[in-house]
């Protein structure tokens, strides 16, 4: 584990699947902190200035993007396009968190550069499972290097 | 007639009948020649002759002309052959009759016939020189009947066929041309201007632009144009082909070609394309319904699933009260699917359940809608003003109070602070068509999200209450009515209209619901 505090940014619209996948990170002590944006005008808010388009200079910069697709006011795939456009963030690991299993948002996804693809199980235990060791490979595994450099 | 020359010389030279050279010259002559006197006896016949009529040398000789006319005509060739004498000049047998000449062997074949005098010492004497026509006559037929096809054959095609000479800017057009331009159905020559006039103004200068680079490279070309018939200024849709014709030396002299008429084909495909389209809008829309339907219905069984785990999970901790709202989770997850399906089974309807349509005035329809939401118009304190004289329309009268409902719960819903909320409804006449109005002056709508308002299961704030549904209904429901439903806001400072169509024929009362819009 690094030293410094590891910050997800959670676009989930539904509280209750929020719940589950904080309550699942807090239990595995994957994440020190999960920033929930409730549409998709929420996460770009928290990522850039709204003035500047720049990397935003009052937030932390997330380790890690968990992003819904079907989100309201901005829709998930545009605020992943924003995110890999960035020369900011374009670098954050961005894993698509989704009920849909349509083949049309996975090539979607992919095709604007998202990390990796979940569906959520609909069984918790299973729900359980994915996330924890999605959350240890991005966050444990998964060598980031120094970010800002990097950019 | 070469032959003639060569006759007449040959003639010319047989006054010499006895002198042998010249026999021999007559005997080895490429054209069948027949030496005659006026008592119908045949002095000479040379290799040709008897060749073609299948005689051996000098069998003719001596014989009567007779034996070489058909049977049927040896009267009247007696008399034929005194005439000429009594008569005697150069000619053609025979004229404007057919004639046959009768072989040994009993068949008869075509012939032609010139008769020339030839002064001989003592008496006057008749040269035939006869030409076998049968091989003419069958060239002869056989053009005839490729003509005859090829006539039967546009005809069976319906096509027109056109001939025109670049030179004289003539078109000789045949009778079914006349048909297809309306004017009299005769094969007849026209001039160029009465097809060109006759062509859309807008297309000519294309069509004659591709009959000109068709002429220039001595090519062919297909075309397809709009023209208006003479007789009864039809507009009709024709296609062509044509090509060119050149002279030995390979310049362009004609342009060939044949029209058909396809309005009826290209009709009956627009509406064959019309429909293909609707039916990809249709099966577009029921990809994107599966798609949020399945989606939305899989959120709350997630919810459903993995708190009922939890709960009990808590429960083994010995936390209750965590378990307690982890319950309640579970069963507003099981709320909102129930209403979901409640919404998508009334969404579903809409395709299949159809009301007759009723006259009924729009004025009368908003109030039935407000009394429907009459409870949270009073709760919020919102006057609804609705304009008491908007007119009869021809609608499915329970479908359209779902509209004025939906449109009214919508704009009470985000009405947000307004000092005196108020919503107004009515019609105003743009261009002659009628636009209902549902206008209020609450929070408005940011212009992204115009169109996405629309969709299914679209909620722009997860604080608003319902489903997502409403707006994607009333847009069905109007298009089900042949109408068009759009919205207008003056961001960020407030005030929402929502403006819809009904019907195509202007919105006009009667004609607003085709029995087709309903499948």
């Amino acid at each position: 584990m690094k030293s410094e505090p590891l910050c997800i940014l959670l676009a989930e619209d539904n509280d209750d699947h929020a719940e589950i996948v904080t309550r699942s990170l807090s239990e595995h002590r994957v994440a020190n902190v999960v920033i929930r944006a409730r549409d998709g005008e929420e996460a770009l808010d928290y990522l850039f200035d709204s003035t500047s388009g720049r990397m935003s200079e009052t937030h932390p910069r997330p380790n890690l993007v968990l992003l819904d697709l079907r989100l309201p006011k901005v829709d998930g795939l545009e605020v992943l396009r924003r995110i890999k456009n960035s020369p900011d963030h374009w670098d954050i690991p961005v894993v698509v968190l989704t009920t849909s299993a349509a083949e049309r948002d996975l090539v979607e996804s992919f095709k604007l550069h998202a990390n990796s693809y979940l569906v959520k199980p609909v069984d918790y235990s299973k729900f359980d499972e994915m996330i924890q060791a999605m959350g240890f490979f991005w966050l444990v595994w998964n060598y980031q290097g120094d970010q800002n450099q990097v950019a | 007639m070469e032959v003639w020359e060569e006759q007449k010389a040959i003639g010319h030279l047989l006054r010499e009948a006895n002198n042998p050279l010249f026999r021999q010259v007559v005997e080895s002559c490429a054209a069948a020649l027949l030496l005659v006197d006026k008592r119908g006896c045949v002095m000479m016949a040379n290799r040709e002759m008897r060749r073609l009529f299948g005689y051996d040398a000098d069998e003719l000789t001596g014989e009567s002309v007779d034996r070489l006319v058909p049977e049927g005509l040896r009267p009247r060739h007696e008399g034929y052959v005194r005439g000429f004498f009594a008569a005697p000049a150069n000619r053609a047998m025979g004229a404007g009759r057919d004639l046959y000449g009768l072989r040994k062997d009993g068949r008869l074949f075509p012939v032609e016939i010139g008769l020339s005098v030839i002064d001989s010492p003592g008496e006057k004497l008749v040269l035939a020189s006869i030409i076998d026509l049968t091989e003419r006559k069958r060239t002869r037929q056989e053009m005839a009947n490729i003509v005859e096809r090829a006539r039967q054959a546009a005809a069976i095609a319906e096509l027109g066929v056109w001939d025109w000479d670049l030179s004289t800017n003539r078109v000789r057009w045949d009778q079914r041309m006349g048909e297809l331009y309306g004017l009299p159905a005769k094969e007849e020559d026209v001039d160029y201007s009465v097809w060109a006039n006759s062509v859309s103004r807008e297309e000519l200068p294309q069509q004659e632009a591709i009959l000109k680079e068709t002429i220039a490279k001595r090519g062919r070309s297909e075309r397809e144009f709009r023209i208006r018939r003479y007789s009864d200024g039809a507009e009709r849709i024709i296609q062509a082909n044509e090509m060119v014709v050149c002279d030995d030396t390979g310049k362009a002299v004609r342009l060939v070609g044949v029209n058909r008429d396809v309005t009826e084909q290209r009709q009956a495909q627009a509406v064959k394309d019309a429909f293909l389209h609707m039916l990809e809008e249709k099966n577009a829309e029921l990809e994107r319904f599966i798609y949020t339907v399945s989606h939305d219905l899989k959120s709350p069984l997630i919810t459903i699933k993995s708190f009922a785990t939890l709960a009990s999970k808590d429960a083994d901790a010995g936390e209750f009260e965590k378990m307690r709202s982890d319950l309640v989770r579970v069963e507003k997850a099981a709320e909102r699917m129930h209403t979901l399906l409640d919404e998508l089974l009334k969404l579903s309807r809409l395709g299949r359940m159809v009301n007759p349509p009723e006259l009924v005035s729009l004025t009368s329809i908003s109030e039935e809608a407000r009394e429907l939401v009459a409870g949270r118009i009073m709760e919020r304190d919102v006057t609804v003003n609705i304009s008491a004289d908007m007119p009869l329309v021809n609608v499915d009268r329970p479908r359209m109070v779902e509209v004025m409902q939906n449109l009214l719960d919508n704009a009470v819903k985000f009405m947000g602070k307004a000092a005196s909320p108020r919503i107004d409804v009515g019609m105003v006449e743009v261009e002659g068509r009628r636009r209902y109005f549902v206008r209020d002056n609450g929070i408005g709508v940011e212009p992204q999200y115009r169109e996405k308002i629309f969709g299914l299961f679209e909620k722009l704030s997860l604080a608003t209450e319902g489903t997502g549904v409403g707006l994607a209904l009333v847009k069905r429901i109007i298009e089900l009515h042949n109408g068009k439903i759009w919205v207008e806001s003056n961001w960020p400072n407030g005030g929402t209209t929502f403006w819809f169509t009904l019907g195509v024929g202007n919105g006009v009362i009667g004609a607003n619901v085709k029995s087709e819009a309903f499948p």
